[in-house]
This record gives structure tokens, C-alpha cells and sequence, in this order.
């Protein structure tokens, strides 16, 4: 396995874009937190094992901070397992599979904690990756569509109370996914590469007749691989959903715009395995509605084995 | 053989998903009966905020009308009379808070009010209760507030006026007299009144409503029961009255604009509804006084807080008090009522039928 591929490929995994969201737009899973690696070589597997904290502590009007003093707690805890096949030089498919774990408390009232926890969602993308960087090709370009699958719970309930779509493990509902990647080497060990990454996603209705809101995101990044074991990928990233829907009406204080840094580190451990570290910090958010919670803190800690 | 090899590797992770845990789901059906929801649990949700999330007011401030600037004309204010002191609650405020715990002239209540279904109500805090404030449970029963009383914990879905989980299971509340109206009419009718003030202790601008366009659109945020019912608007305003298991609602839109005054009765209960379409209030008595005489009342015009009179000569105001006349002071019984969005109502009580 190409050492700098390791790298790419664990580096890019960190933060790509949340599967669904719902009552503050930054409550979902970071399922497609893969779509951004590099393509897999024919014949060619590769897992990736990633687990993400997501706190979403912060209280936001628009674009303004707003002090939350009901001291409100929400964290998500999100583990992760994807399978990369390459089917030939051209074409590879990608699988994942998310268990969830949500808690919720208020940190003003007593006996208000809340979690749920289970498998999530699901998701199969098929790639078409017709140019690679390689030592004849400066450029590489990706594009694949998939499905998002609704594998675990929607309807968890405590207390025989339905829990909040935001605290449910799975949203449901089924996704239909664009995806693409466009990576350029500044040299020819392509130890130095600049990249834009975009996915799109069309959320359907659950069958409470919610839907979360359609989601794009877009992502620029520069990774460095030193020739040893480490490598660096920092990526901005811009992401807009759309307000998320009951019977087809949109739901207030959902949707909105983010802008978050990302950077990572990565380690290879051998030849054909590699752990990163990353985390998202939030520069600009501009959020639809009166107020609406939203990150405060995040951070993924991933492992890949290609074989 | 690929295709074996890659359904292998996913059912492998499959299994390592289930064997890292398991959803807490269940359907807690406690042995103590009164930890197990005496309502539909299928129109019962989580709202997202959390229990507290939405912060009551405990401590509510007022202000002197001639010192609030942020209402406008238009602006529904719930107002509630006590003795001799009033007291106004903009639902601007409330639509943030949706309960105040509240004392005036030495009586404890809670007034609440959803923005989801458009309805504010007061209750006495008494033995029956428990002496406790009450706060926002995060919980809602056909999209309506359902509160707790910091006590016991017990539930209370507010367009029921009555626990229905929790050791006060069972127990009714004793709804307060109060009315909602528009800023305009409240200044003009209480110039005295202290109304609640912005100084809440929390980060809200309340210049924004928090629901976009929910108070006038036809959507609803959460599934309801009797969803299809549309012999009105779904968020047509209401007044609501029960007796027993008759219901019947009176469309707040359909009262003459300046003020009808209409003696019905629902079931067996002889009942005064009056309303005014541009001032946006309802409001319901029994006819039936303290020493057994039922009265009929006439629309007094253009002297609120009066609003009728009676066959007696008694002066009514819009609180249901008798401010001149033979029973000068005496108070008219409130039948279980309050305003709400019709959706609400219909959702509650199927039933219900619509004064024509």
C-alpha cells in the first residue's frame, strides 16, 4: 500500500459531512466522513474505523452567540466502520455503518438527562475515480452517487415518550447522495497535494413524516506527507442545509450555514495501516431562525487498514 | 467472489455495531401505576429542548405600562385580575418562557401559555397541586406544553388542566379567570396594569417571534391527533368550552368586531360567551350564580373593561365580575375554557362541535 495513500485516506476521513440532522441542523453522524479519500486501488480493501465526540453546546442567533443559561448538555458519541472495495482501476464501492450515542441534559433542572443509542444509518456509494495521481498524473478526480439506508431505531422512546428525531440513533429515512473530488500533486511523490471535495445530499420523509433538511457541503484542503510516518491535512470547509420538513412544512430554527477549519494529523504504523486525529474548529456559522444550538466542539479519532 | 467477499466484511461489521450496545428503547411500564401515562402515548413527544430547556420565568419582573416600549397595537397580551391589582403577560415574552410562576395580591398560580397551540391558561397553586412551581417539561401531547411541578415531578399536558403521569396523577387543576386581548385594548382598559418586562434572566430577544410563520401558516411542527379536521383554519383562534363531554368551540373570528354577546349553554350548563373580533378576545362564564338564579346578559358597548349586563342590572367586566348592580363583587364561575389554535382543540376533542 502506497504509503502517502494511507495518509490521504485516514487524513481526508476526518469531518466530512453529517448524515442527518435535525431540531438544531448539527445533531447527525458524520457517515460520509470517508466520501473524501482517495479512490482504492483495484482489487483492493480498505477499512477505516473512525469515532467522533460531537458536543453541541453552543447557542447561536443568526450569527451571534447567544448565553445559554439553561447550561444545556448535548453530545454525540458516533462510531463508525467502513468498507472500500476497488473493483477495477476505474470503478469502487464504499459501505458504512454507524452506531450512535446520544445524551442529552439540562443542566438548570433536575432529572432531565436523556440518551439514546443504537445502530444508525447505513450508506453504499459506488466511485468513479477516472484519473489518479500518480508518477504520470498530476491530477486525480472522483465523482460517485449513493444511497443512505436506514438500518437502526427511529422511534426509541423513554419514559413511553418518542424521543426527539435529534436523539434518535437513526433518522429513518432514506438519502440520496452526490459525491465528488477533485486532487492536484504540486510534485511527483505527491507529498504535497491540494484538494476540493463537494457532496450533496436529497433527505426523504421518515415515517413520522419528517425529513431532514437537503444538505450540500464543500471542502478545500492542502495535505503534506513527510516521508517518514506523519502527515498534516487542513481543509475549509462550507456547509448550508436546508430547513428540515414535517409533512412537506418546513420546521423553524433548522437549516443554515457553517464554516469550520479542520485539521488533522496522521501517523502510518506500517505499510498498510495508519491512525489520525482531527478536529473541527468553528469559525463562522450563520443559522436559520430564532436560535438554534449548534457545535461547540468536535473531534475524530480514526484508524485504516488497507489490505 | 468479490460480492462474497464484501458481504462477508459488511455482515462483520454489522455484528460489531450490535455487539458495541444497544438503544435504550422501551416502553417503561412501571408497576406503580402512576409512572404510566394515563394519555394517548402515541401523540406524546419529545420536543428537542430538553426538560428546562425552555426556562420558565421564577422570578418575573414587571414594569408600569408608560415604561414598556416593545408591544405593538396588535400584540396579544394575556391579562389576569386579582383583587384590585392586574397583571399583563405579552405573549412575546411568553412564547419564550410559556410558564410564569406567579403571586399577586398573596395568591400563588402558574400561568402557561403554548406557542404551539396557541393557548394560555392560569392555575391556582394549592394542596391539590402541591405548593411548587411548575416548569416546561420538554414534552408535548398533541403539540401542546406539557408541564411538571417541581414537587413531584408529575406531568401536567396543559389543554388537560390535569396530571396525568406522576403521583398527582389524576389530580385537576382549578383554572383562574383570565383574558387575552391586544396591547391597544389592554392599555386602554387597565392603565394601572403591570406588565411583564423583558428583565427575564435570559439571553432572548423577544422581538422575534421563535416560530417563523407557524402562528399563521397551516403546518404543524409535530403529528397531532385528528389532524384532517378542517371546518376551520388550523390556526384559526379559538375559545374552547367544555362541560363534561360536551365540547364546543367559538370561532374568535366570527364575532361581530366590536363585541357579541351570546347566552348558550353547553350540555346541561347554562353559559355567557362574549367576544370581540377586532379586539381578539372570548371569553365564557357560567350564567348560573352562586345562589342558584340564571342570569341572561346583554352587550354593554364601548366601556370595557365592561362588557355586559345582566337581566338584573348587574355591570359585568371582561374578568367576570360584577362591578355595579345588586351583586356588586360577586364573581361568575369559569367553565373548563380557554382559547387555543383550532387544530389544537379539534386534536383534544374530536367531538367538538362549532357555534354557528
Amino acid at each position: 500500500m502506497n504509503v502517502l495513500k494511507i495518509v490521504v485516506i485516514t487524513g481526508l476521513a476526518s469531518f466530512s459531512f453529517n448524515s442527518f440532522s435535525a431540531t438544531c441542523s448539527c445533531a447527525g453522524v458524520p457517515l460520509l466522513n470517508s466520501m473524501n479519500a482517495a479512490s482504492v486501488d483495484q482489487n483492493q480493501w480498505h477499512l477505516n474505523l473512525t469515532y467522533e465526540i460531537h458536543e453541541m453546546n453552543k447557542l447561536y442567533s443568526g450569527s451571534d452567540e447567544v448565553n445559554d443559561e439553561t447550561n444545556r448538555k448535548r453530545k454525540t458519541d458516533s462510531y463508525i466502520i467502513q468498507a472500500d472495495y476497488g473493483i477495477n482501476e476505474t470503478w469502487s464501492v464504499s459501505a458504512m455503518l454507524s452506531y450512535v450515542d446520544h445524551e442529552r441534559e439540562i443542566g438548570r433542572s433536575s432529572n432531565s438527562f436523556s440518551s439514546a443509542s443504537g445502530i444508525g444509518d447505513g450508506l453504499v456509494l459506488l466511485k468513479y475515480t477516472p484519473k489518479q495521481i500518480n508518477l504520470f498524473s498530476k491530477w486525480e478526480y472522483s465523482v460517485g452517487l449513493g444511497v443512505k439506508i436506514p438500518l437502526g431505531e427511529d422511534d426509541i422512546t423513554q419514559n413511553s415518550v418518542t424521543l426527539s428525531e435529534d436523539m434518535q440513533p437513526s433518522s429513518g429515512s432514506y438519502s440520496t447522495l452526490a459525491w465528488g473530488y477533485l486532487g492536484y500533486a504540486f510534485d511527483q511523490a505527491g507529498q504535497k497535494q491540494l484538494f476540493i471535495s463537494s457532496n450533496y445530499s436529497v433527505n426523504q420523509e421518515n415515517d413520522r413524516n419528517y425529513a431532514n433538511g437537503n444538505e450540500f457541503n464543500i471542502g478545500i484542503g492542502a495535505s503534506y506527507t513527510m516521508k517518514e510516518r506523519w502527515g498534516f491535512v487542513a481543509q475549509l470547509r462550507y456547509r448550508t442545509t436546508e430547513a428540515d420538513e414535517r409533512n412537506g412544512d418546513a420546521i423553524p430554527n433548522t437549516g443554515g450555514e457553517w464554516v469550520d477549519f479542520i485539521p488533522s494529523v496522521q501517523y502510518r504504523i506500517n505499510d498498510k495501516s495508519g491512525v489520525n486525529l482531527g478536529i473541527r474548529i468553528p469559525l463562522y456559522r450563520d443559522l436559520d431562525g430564532a436560535l438554534q444550538f449548534t457545535t461547540s466542539s468536535a473531534a475524530t479519532l480514526g484508524y485504516s487498514y488497507a489490505f | 467472489m468479490v460480492i462474497q467477499k464484501f458481504a462477508v466484511i459488511l455482515s462483520l461489521i454489522f455484528l460489531i455495531s450490535c455487539g458495541g450496545g444497544s438503544s435504550d428503547s422501551n416502553n417503561d411500564v412501571n408497576s406503580d401505576p402512576n409512572f404510566n401515562w394515563s394519555i394517548d402515548t402515541a401523540f406524546l413527544q419529545d420536543g428537542g429542548p430538553g426538560k428546562g430547556g425552555i426556562p420558565a420565568l421564577d422570578l418575573p419582573s414587571f414594569q408600569s405600562i408608560d415604561e414598556i416600549t416593545y408591544m405593538f397595537p396588535s400584540d396579544l397580551i394575556v391579562g389576569i385580575k386579582i383583587g384590585d391589582k392586574i397583571r399583563g403577560y405579552p405573549h412575546k415574552i411568553l412564547d419564550w418562557h410559556e410558564v410564569v410562576n406567579d403571586t399577586l395580591d398573596d395568591e400563588i398560580f402558574v400561568l402557561s401559555y403554548c406557542p404551539l397551540t396557541g393557548s394560555a391558561m392560569a392555575w391556582d397553586v394549592n394542596a391539590d397541586t402541591g405548593v411548587s412551581n411548575f416548569g416546561v417539561s420538554g414534552l408535548l401531547y398533541n403539540s401542546n406544553l406539557v408541564l411538571y411541578d417541581r414537587n413531584t415531578d408529575s406531568n401536567w399536558p396543559q389543554m388537560l388542566m390535569e396530571s396525568a403521569k406522576g403521583v398527582k396523577k389524576g389530580t385537576v387543576a382549578t383554572q383562574k379567570a383570565i383574558f387575552e386581548t391586544t396591547w391597544e385594548k389592554f392599555q386602554m382598559m387597565y392603565p394601572e396594569a403591570q406588565v411583564l418586562n423583558y428583565e427575564t434572566g435570559f439571553s432572548r430577544d423577544y422581538v422575534i417571534y421563535p416560530y417563523g410563520s407557524f402562528k399563521t401558516n397551516s403546518s404543524l411542527l409535530f403529528n397531532v391527533n385528528n389532524d384532517d379536521d378542517s371546518r376551520l383554519h388550523r390556526k384559526e383562534r379559538v375559545l374552547g368550552v367544555k362541560n363534561g363531554s360536551v365540547t364546543k368551540a367559538y370561532d374568535i373570528s366570527a364575532f361581530a368586531n366590536d363585541l357579541d354577546v351570546i347566552n348558550d349553554s353547553i350540555g346541561d350548563k347554562p353559559i355567557v360567551v362574549a367576544g370581540s373580533k377586532d379586539d381578539k378576545y372570548a371569553v365564557a362564564f357560567e350564567r348560573t350564580t352562586s345562589d342558584g338564579v340564571i342570569l341572561t346578559f346583554t352587550a354593554e358597548f364601548n366601556q370595557m373593561p365592561i362588557i355586559m349586563s345582566d337581566d338584573e342590572g348587574n355591570m359585568w367586566d371582561i374578568n367576570g365580575t360584577a362591578v355595579s348592580g345588586p351583586r356588586t363583587g360577586e364573581q361568575l364561575t369559569i367553565p373548563f375554557s380557554y382559547i387555543s389554535y383550532w387544530f389544537s382543540w379539534a386534536a383534544f376533542f374530536p367531538d367538538t362541535t362549532i357555534y354557528q
